[in-house]
């Protein structure tokens, strides 16, 4: 009969887990120290909610650019300065409705934990009372489940402020607030 | 794998905890780690594919009581060990103690040598199998029905692409089911579109 030889009595603490690891890669030469570094800076400087809400505001305004975006959001975000790494070969965008609203449910290993089955068999009902988001009845609710890493984005496909739904990113709102700024400020230059 | 990380449907969670404004990471170390696999992608010690799979692997109940990032050292930590860049003894006696990993690897697979190309508007069933080893069908959608919507582009075989194997890359169906047809009784009229590597179907 063969045991779990690995169960999680007694592990030493999770900061001297990373320590070991991080000290061990470092001596194989792989400097995690640096790398560590430069994934803060690009964490908090370059991959911000301002990224989603300048590709909002573009696509609310400029309809040439929300087509483009439609067709092929890789090179359309890239307009917008905004790359992405080769093995992240699309960006989908799905364009929300008066009468379709889309959700995104991550691949993510950890995301799958709030694709409970209340969370997915009762659609509109859960997203108005978990979410506290109005759903108007009419509508229907869509939910996409991607399982590979196809970058995907819900859009806005009409004037604000209809919400953007953007389930599981947690700078929706964030998102949403930066494209409506971006808005007011391209309003008030507007004579 | 039906493993424990498949939860798609599951009961019994309660209440979904959902914070608009929580922060990215709730601690350094979380970042740390973040990095620290990312790197190790980079430099190629192992592909994506492989890192979910060791994630999966871990015993049952490490990885209920695990949060997103220590789940995601764990993988980490597996797969340095594998891949030899150090031993689970190196790992300890650095660490100063007991460094849970996840359980071994089995084998996987490559390409359905039955596979067909689908169209928009095909009806389509996800294969009525149980993988041992890694697989992107979530159970809720095994041996279920639906029709296809979309299709995306080709990437790696999962299934192949996390053991080591060479497969053909396999583009992705988005197949629309009726949420009252994967839990009869139990939901409200909904569409649930799912991203299927093609090896998964088959055409009804």
């Amino acid at each position: 009969m063969t045991h779990p030889t690995d169960l999680p009595e007694n592990p030493v603490s999770i900061e001297e887990r990373v320590d070991a690891i991080q000290s061990l890669m470092q001596e194989r030469g792989m400097e995690p120290a640096a790398f560590i570094d430069e994934f803060k800076q690009i964490v908090e400087e370059r991959w911000v909610a301002e990224n989603g809400a300048r590709v909002v505001a573009k696509a609310w305004t400029d309809p040439a650019f929300k087509q483009r975006l439609l067709a092929n959001g890789k090179e359309a975000v890239a307009e917008l300065g905004l790359s992405m790494p080769p093995h992240h070969r699309h960006l989908v965008v799905l364009e929300n409705t008066p009468t379709i609203q889309n959700v995104i449910c991550s691949h993510f290993v950890h995301v799958r934990r709030f694709q409970s089955l209340a969370f997915l068999q009762t659609g509109t009902r859960i997203l108005s009372t978990e979410l506290e988001l109005f759903v108007n009845q009419e509508r229907c609710c869509v939910k996409w489940v991607w399982t590979y890493p196809i970058r995907w984005k819900s859009e806005c496909g009409i004037q604000p402020p209809i919400p953007v739904i953007w389930f599981c990113h947690r700078n929706l709102p964030t998102v949403k607030a930066g494209a409506m700024k971006i808005l007011q400020r391209l309003s008030a230059k507007t004579p | 794998m039906d493993g424990m990380h498949d939860m798609g449907g599951r009961q019994g969670f309660g209440r979904i905890r959902f914070g608009p404004n929580a922060p990215v990471y709730h601690q350094d170390w979380e970042r740390r780690v973040n990095a620290l696999y990312s790197l190790a992608v980079r430099q190629g010690v192992f592909n994506m594919d492989e890192y979910r799979h060791a994630i999966e692997r871990m015993e049952p109940r490490h990885y209920l009581a695990a949060s997103y990032y220590e789940r995601s050292l764990t993988g980490l930590a597996t797969l340095c060990v594998e891949k030899g860049l150090f031993s689970k003894k190196e790992l300890e006696q650095r660490a100063k103690g007991h460094f849970p990993l996840a359980l071994t690897i089995g084998p996987g697979r490559v390409n359905a040598e039955d596979r067909e190309r689908f169209q928009i508007g095909d009806k389509v069933m996800v294969r009525l199998e149980y993988v041992s080893g890694h697989v992107r069908a979530p159970g809720y959608v095994r041996g279920k029905c639906g029709v296809v919507v979309g299709i995306s582009p080709p990437y790696p075989f999962p299934d192949a692409h996390a053991h080591g194997l060479s497969a053909d890359d396999e583009p992705t169906y988005d197949v629309g089911f009726q949420a009252q047809a994967l839990w009869p009784d139990a939901a409200d009229p909904a569409t649930v579109h799912v991203g299927i590597f093609e090896s998964y179907l088959i055409k009804i």
